[in-house]
């Protein structure tokens, strides 16, 4: 079972999307809470407040309706529109009354079950899900080295061109010497080469700058879309 | 207890038991308080408290208690006429339904 500072970490985080004020509001409320209720009951309410997440809901169903719906009862606040997720204040504390007692076995039936099925998917999902996961990572790693390599290629093109092209025009001048036609010739030859190792300059740099960070941005989106997955599930 | 409260007797059950304390009283003392007479869980009150502050029948304010602030609730006037609304309600409520009770042994 949580702690109370988990609990309340939790609560916190849960209550992100409503306003500051309220959020203090509710964290104060509950820290007072725990501190008066003492270190000894803090387990026992940890376990009839149920979950960070019911309380999230009980706070947040009170700021969207201001008291015209729902209903207060012995076993906490029942809302028509919460129905389904009605055991969210259910329980009550020493309610030995047959009708709650058989009530409250059922749900932790119920999560057993869960945690078994869940288990189970787990296992079945091994022999599916790790082929997968490597068949993901490799690709992922080629692609990357395909990025590289391909970055090389272009590099090495530049440089060749470009130094291709100053040597050419050296080259040319001294030929002008001899045989101005053929020299000439050469000299724009190798202003051809020149220019088109600039144009492949300017495509390297676009790659290191723009192509290469939208990239790896890319892969960290894929990354954490998968890790949010993950923690909205556990959720 | 077979009977389920409505909004407005959570509401007046509150006000009654923070009308008690001069001086204002807590959240879990509320909670406590309020378990004398019905069974509410940890998380019920807050919305309701919260409620009543925002209709201005109850006010807070912090006071240092053994080293840190703790959150007091106190009665407003608004507050004490709203309760005694509640009070007079109940009563003519209550006598009614005791009474049919009364009438339907005959």
């Amino acid at each position: 079972m949580m702690n109370r500072i988990e609990f309340m970490k939790k609560l916190e985080m849960l209550l992100q999307d409503i306003s500051e004020s309220e959020r203090k509001e509710a964290i104060q409320y509950y820290n007072d809470y725990f501190d008066d209720a003492g270190v000894e009951n803090e387990g026992m309410i940890i376990e009839q407040l149920n979950s960070p997440e019911k309380v999230a809901q009980t706070i947040k169903a009170g700021l969207n309706e201001e008291g015209e719906n729902g209903e207060f009862s012995e076993n906490g606040f029942t809302d028509s529109r919460f129905e389904d997720k009605k055991e969210v204040i259910n329980e009550s504390k020493s309610d030995q009354r047959n009708q709650s007692y058989t009530k409250q076995n059922e749900t932790k039936k119920d999560d057993t079950l869960k945690i078994i099925l869940i288990v189970l998917g787990c296992l079945l999902a091994i022999p599916v899900g790790l082929p997968i996961l490597c068949t993901a990572g490799g690709l992922l790693i080629g692609f990357v080295s395909a990025v590289i390599g391909i970055l090389i290629a272009v590099l090495a093109t530049t440089v060749g061109l470009i130094l291709g092209g100053i040597g050419l025009i050296g080259v040319g001048i001294v030929k002008m010497v001899a045989a101005p036609p053929a020299g000439l010739v050469i000299v724009g030859g190798g202003l051809i080469m020149l220019a088109i190792g600039i144009l492949f300059l300017l495509l390297s740099i676009w790659i290191m700058t723009k192509a290469i960070p939208y990239i790896f941005k890319g892969i960290t989106d894929l990354f954490r879309k998968i890790f949010n997955k993950k923690g909205e599930k556990a959720v | 207890m077979v009977f389920n409260t409505g909004a407005a007797l959570l509401d007046a059950i509150v006000l009654a038991v923070v009308s008690k304390e001069e001086d204002g009283t807590y959240g879990y003392k509320i909670t406590q308080d309020v378990r004398q007479a019905m069974e509410v869980s940890e998380s019920t009150l807050y919305p309701v408290l919260r409620r009543l502050l925002k209709d201005e029948c109850l006010e807070v304010y912090d006071m240092e208690c053994g080293g840190r602030n703790r959150r007091y609730y106190k009665i407003t006037q608004k507050g004490n006429a709203q309760l005694n609304l509640y009070k007079t309600e109940w009563k003519a409520y209550s006598s009614k339904i005791s009474m049919m009770f009364a009438g339907g042994k005959k």
